[in-house]
């Protein structure tokens, strides 16, 4: 969950129109692509569904929009820490990737993809992004299985076979990363059962599962620099066709890995007046992998430190989180962790300090789109 | 009441009434068929001078728009030469090279309801990494957000600009049929964008790689891959690629092909100035005589107190006025007929050189600006001698013009001697073989001028001969107009030498261009084997080639005497993408042969070597035995050029090669082309449509045509490539006649006095008119009879001089007589023309009347 509907948004927009529009240079707005009105012959995340392993970490063709979302906190052996995100996105442009197209035309595709790939330095407080954008066919990118690869151009996720270990491999101008992922936890179905209400209408949801904690090993390629790394990472994975409501501006998003073996997913949609929506919410994964949900009255987010990007907008890059017994300061690495890319929003590694003790209990990953 | 500056104010005080400009207008108003006609003269060639300026800057803005549209904004291509590459390699580049700023590139011409444009095949998406603007398309932010999108992985779908929709009366959702040359396919207009500059764009159609792969027939196929790359991409890419691919810089290749239509830009252009020169001619003359014949007002106004000075500036402003009236003309003229010609200035360059896919008409305000000072310039500098002689008039005294006319039979050789010289010299510059196309122009004028400063000594001694055979027949008016004629040599040799350019002109061009023609006829009898040719034309028989059944049955068609395949191809090499043909008929059977190695026609045949055509191996200076490096499947491969054959057909230059050859380099290409060869006892129509009814059987697959045909198809391809040409030689006819006209016209009217006098001792009218037109008559069958040889000498230049540095084409000479007869028509014509006026002037005159001031 998260920015990517909105990042999805920039996907749709590019598809906003299929030939029926009305007036086909009239561009939709952000609100009209993510809500339902668009949606005919794509496949809904209504009810929820039978997640297979490894089948679900593939394509999940006749929906709009997929992702596969990595963030993660990685040391070297002396001590220098990075935060690393890399995601691959899919958006279909119309429900039938054969509608007018030729058999046999190998660039008959009705997907397009994105890439994000970032670096937070944090012993240099920089941080860097890349995009990437890519058709599907003919087999500039995609996600299959038999073995398991999900790539953009040479952007790649791939394995041996259908499981872990994978291997995640970025190259960008100015940073590569080479990362061995092995799971430590079964795959986490968040909402019901995997899937995820955004809104109170039936299926703006998304089907949705996590790998909360993936022992993490490579290397970091910087400043013609290669750095051995260890750590952590998670994993997100999520399909729908429409999610976003209307009345839904924006988010904030945690994932946290916990010392003590727990990770907390919280997500906090808000209105347009900036209050958090009624269908917020997030779940709790126990160190033996069971999860718990998480309601916006369990939970109390209160901004603390705010810090302002070049364009004026504030993201708050401290926090204080108060769930059950727990008072967690939540605290970016360093202030400008901005991914200054085609559309803008904060992504950065954070600390999850107790908030009386100032001790560390955790790292994580926070996204704001505001 | 206006008030006049300086000089004018003079005038003015000096003669209280601004006498002196009342007289130049009221010469001026008297004379309204002279003015008009000099005016004329100045705004046709200017007008030349502007409609070739603009079409050719119209030609090459749409040439850099083009080239920036193809490969503007990159570095690099990756080519392959025959018929593209794979899309797999394009996947191969993003995914194992991951080169972001790769763009897959395909176009081709089409037709949609009769119009023809350009389908650029795109990738948005790697379009918006590549971050180039192309002119005439969608800026980035709207390619990647606006409509195109929806035309994404549709093999129907097609994109246009709004204008260019709107023209072919489409809407958005529309289908409609778009033609390639060997198929038709309905497509769909799945949007129209908005261009910054609709122009620009009004002759493409955009498509996304799948639909332009469908409806150009070009399934799997790219032209090449666009590239952005640092230099250590570059190396990297080199070691990477395969050797049947080629890493071209692109910069490099559009100089190359810059450069080579460059030499055709200057072509036209001085074609032009040679008309503006013939039209200065004109003037100059024109302007001599309007003093001539004023010399005794500008006498009295002498004696009144005028300076020389003033009389000097008096006809300088005359023609500067004269000239800027005409040169205003001359522009709005040009500008229009500019519109028109850029079509076939673009036409030629896209038959020559390169595809354009824009082809728009750019108007350059300077050129037009250049016209305006141009014209008047050369009004005002055509006036400088004449207007001295003016200010050198004596107060009151007449000057007997007979006493002026011995001065100068004396000094007629004194001219030649210069004349002489300047010829010598201008062949001289013609003789190194490479030398530059503008030293070819210099040397041309420089003749041209050599030869004019004769024509006043040859007119006197033709002159002369025709009064000594002719004498016992023609009577006395007869010898009084050749008399005439002739004892007024210092006006008529003038008014010749103008007239014999204008005429030559007509008659170099005419020669050049029937020859040209000519050669082509001849050379596409001898380099066209076979009687039929039978091609591919589905993406499939692309692909496959000629099915083994189809052959079978070719076989046995009675009267199908062999057949053999050949290949035409597209071929990369060191110089660029050149053509490649490729059959298996011995050397000596298809050839126009220029040159050839002791051993060229054996080495040929058993693929020792290739042969080269002319244009190549003239542009790239490369000799019989040098190699030349070709792209093969295995690589950059050198080949002996073991010969060099002619050919017309391609600016950029051709290769040919045994079957035996290309075998062994190029093994997986299919055999798309097949040449029959008909009994010749057997009835060609019959053996045709026994093999068509055969090819209906293989759905469209194949396309047949008669050498007859494709004959026919070469000439209209040459006959539009060099429309130019032939409207600049019409122009230049229509400059010569409006000067023949114009030069006789004032000439006769300028002795009207001496026919009053003729009057007066008891002529007839009707005696005096036909003196006049006799005269007329024979100063321009002399202008018509001395332009021959130096239309003759201009063609000879043309041909083996300019054409061969613009193209690298030579020609055999052909005398089209048509041209030669045409030349001395127009020249006649328009003397006679040119004598109507002043006859019928000279027949109403009263003897008395004229006498008087005598």
């Amino acid at each position: 969950m998260n920015k990517r509907f909105f990042l999805m948004s920039l996907l749709l927009l590019l598809a906003c129109s299929n030939g029926e529009e009305e007036n086909p240079r009239q561009r939709l707005s952000a609100a009209e692509v993510l809500g339902s009105s668009d949606v005919e012959g794509f496949l809904r995340a209504s009810e929820p569904r039978r997640f297979n392993f490894p089948q679900d970490h593939a394509a999940h063709p006749g929906f709009r929009n997929e992702w596969w979302y990595f963030t993660g906190n990685l040391e070297t052996q002396n001590g220098r820490r990075f935060g690393y995100q890399v995601t691959f996105f899919s958006s279909a442009i119309r429900p039938d990737a054969d509608d007018n197209c030729e058999v046999g035309n190998a660039w008959c595709t009705n997907a397009i993809w994105m890439g994000h790939a970032a670096i937070s330095d944090i012993s240099s407080e920089t941080h860097m992004a890349a995009e990437i954008f890519s058709r599907q066919e003919p087999g500039l990118a995609g996600a299959t299985l038999n073995p398991f690869r999900v790539w953009i151009n040479d952007w790649q996720l791939f394995s041996a076979d259908n499981e872990f270990p994978w291997e995640l491999e970025v190259i960008t101008d100015e940073f590569a990363l080479s990362l061995n992922l092995t799971a430590e936890k079964s795959p986490v179905l968040q909402g019901t059962n995997g899937l995820s209400q955004k809104t109170p209408e039936a299926g703006n949801a998304s089907y949705y599962y996590s790998v909360t904690r993936i022992d993490t090993r490579g290397q970091v390629y910087l400043d013609d620099q290669r750095h051995e790394v260890n750590g952590t990472s998670w994993l997100d994975r999520e399909w729908s066709t429409s999610a976003l409501g209307a009345d839904q501006t924006g988010w904030d998003w945690f994932s946290l890995q916990l010392d003590d073996g727990k990770e907390l997913m919280y997500y906090q949609l808000r209105d347009t007046n900036g209050n958090a929506h009624p269908n917020s919410g997030g779940n709790l994964t126990s160190l033996m992998g069971t999860q718990s949900a998480i309601t916006p009255q369990q939970m109390r987010l209160e901004e603390e430190i705010y810090w302002q990007a070049p364009d004026g907008k504030q993201y708050a890059i401290g926090w204080h989180m108060i769930f059950q017994e727990n008072d967690w300061l939540i605290q970016a690495v360093f202030d400008d962790q901005l991914m200054d890319v085609t559309f803008q929003y904060w992504e950065g590694a954070v600390e999850v300090l107790d908030s009386s003790s100032g001790v560390l209990v955790g790292r994580g990953y926070l996204e704001m789109v505001r | 009441m206006v008030t006049l500056p300086g000089d004018l104010y003079e005038y003015k005080v000096i003669t209280g009434t601004g006498l002196l400009w009342r007289s130049a207008m009221r010469y001026a108003l008297q004379r309204p068929w002279q003015t008009v006609l000099n005016i004329l003269g100045i705004t046709v060639g200017v007008m030349m001078v502007v409609a070739v300026d603009l079409a050719n800057n119209s030609a090459r803005e749409a040439f850099d728009k083009s080239l920036e549209l193809l490969s503007g904004q990159i570095s690099h291509q990756i080519s392959a030469g025959s018929d593209g590459l794979p899309d797999a390699f394009f996947t191969r580049v993003k995914t194992e090279l991951g080169l972001q700023k790769a763009a897959p590139s395909l176009s081709g011409k089409v037709r949609v309801n009769g119009q023809e444009l350009t389908l650029l095949g795109i990738d948005v998406i790697s379009e918006a990494a590549m971050q180039r603007s192309r002119p005439g398309l969608p800026d980035q932010v709207f390619a990647v957000t606006g409509n195109f999108i929806a035309a994404i992985g549709r093999t129907r779908s097609v994109v246009m600009e709004e204008s260019l929709a709107q023209s072919l009366g489409l809407e958005a959702g529309d289908t409609f049929t778009l033609s390639t040359m060997n198929a038709s396919h309905q497509a769909e207009l799945a949007a129209v964008f908005e261009s910054a500059d609709a122009t620009l764009a009004e002759n493409l159609v955009l498509a996304d790689i799948a639909a332009a792969q469908k409806l150009l027939d070009r399934p799997g196929r790219l032209d090449a891959i666009d590239l952005t790359l640092d230099d250590e991409a570059v190396a990297q890419l080199r070691s990477w690629l395969p050797a049947n691919l080629m890493l071209v810089e692109v910069q490099g290749r559009n100089d190359n092909l810059q450069q080579m239509s460059e030499a055709f830009h200057i072509n036209l252009l001085a074609m032009s100035l040679l008309s503006l020169l013939v039209a200065g001619l004109l003037i100059y003359n024109t302007v001599t005589l309007s003093v001539i014949q004023r010399q005794q007002t500008l006498g009295i106004f002498r004696a009144q107190g005028v300076t020389r000075q003033q009389v000097f500036t008096l006809v300088i402003l005359e023609n500067a006025a004269l000239g800027l009236i005409a040169s205003v003309l001359g522009v709005v003229a040009g500008f229009l007929l500019g519109r028109f010609l850029v079509s076939m200035v673009t036409a030629t360059i896209d038959n020559l050189y390169f595809n354009l896919p824009i082809n728009s008409f750019f108007v350059d305000f300077w050129v037009l600006l250049k016209g305006l000072v141009l014209g008047m310039l050369l009004s005002i500098a055509s006036a400088v001698l004449p207007a001295v002689r003016a200010a050198l008039s004596r107060p009151v005294t007449l000057q007997h013009q007979a006493a002026v006319n011995s001065e100068w039979q004396r000094k007629i050789h004194l001219l030649a001697l210069p004349g002489i010289l300047l010829l010598l010299g201008g062949r001289l510059m013609l003789i190194p073989e490479y030398g530059s196309l503008v030293t070819g122009f210099v040397a041309l004028t420089l003749m041209v001028f050599g030869f004019c400063l004769l024509v006043p000594g040859l007119l006197y001694l033709l002159l002369q001969l025709l009064l000594l055979i002719s004498r016992r027949w023609i009577g006395l008016p007869g010898v009084m107009a050749l008399r005439n004629a002739s004892s007024a040599i210092n006006r008529t040799g003038l008014a010749v030498a103008a007239l014999c350019v204008a005429v030559s002109v007509t008659v170099g061009v005419g020669v050049m261009v029937g020859s040209f023609r000519g050669t082509v006829i001849i050379w596409l009898e001898q380099s066209l084997p076979g009687d039929l040719q039978l091609t591919a034309a589905s993406a499939n028989t692309l692909r496959e080639g000629f099915p083994d059944e189809l052959l079978d049955e070719l076989d046995r068609i009675d009267g199908i005497e062999g057949y053999y395949f050949s290949v035409l191809q597209q071929v990369e090499s060191e110089f660029g993408p050149l053509r490649l043909g490729v059959n298996a008929i011995p050397a000596i059977e298809k050839f126009y042969l220029k040159e050839t190695s002791p051993d060229g026609l054996t080495a040929f045949d058993t693929g020792q070597g290739v042969f080269i055509s002319e244009p190549l191996a003239y542009l790239q200076k490369i000799e019989l035995e040098d190699s030349i490096s070709l792209l093969t499947e295995s690589g950059l491969r050198p080949f002996t050029v073991k010969g060099i054959f002619f050919d017309y057909t391609s600016g950029i230059g051709m290769v040919q090669m045994h079957d035996s050859l290309y075998e062994g380099y190029w093994a997986s290409q299919p055999r798309t082309r097949l040449s029959l060869k008909i009994n010749p006892l057997s009835n060609e129509d019959v053996v045709e449509t026994a093999i068509r009814e055969i090819l209906s059987t293989y759905d469209n697959g194949f396309t047949l045509v008669s050498n007859r045909q494709l004959r026919e198809i070469t000439l209209q391809i040459f006959d539009r490539t060099f429309a130019i040409t032939n409207v600049l030689r019409l122009l230049a006819i229509l400059v010569a006649f409006i000067g023949v006209v114009s030069t006789l016209m004032a000439l006769q009217l300028e002795r009207l006095r001496e026919f009053a006098i003729l009057r007066a001792t008891g002529m007839t009218p009707w005696q005096v008119s036909s003196l006049i037109l006799k005269q007329t008559a024979v100063l321009g069958i002399c202008a018509g009879v001395l332009a021959l040889p130096l239309g003759l000498m201009m063609s000879e230049v043309l041909i083996d001089v300019i054409n061969r540095r613009s193209f690298g084409w030579s020609m055999q000479h052909f005398l089209p007589e048509s041209v030669l007869i045409e030349g001395f028509l127009l020249a006649l014509i328009a003397a006679l023309l040119g004598g109507l006026y002043p006859a019928w002037r000279a027949a109403k005159i009263m003897p008395a009347m004229a006498l008087r001031e005598e």
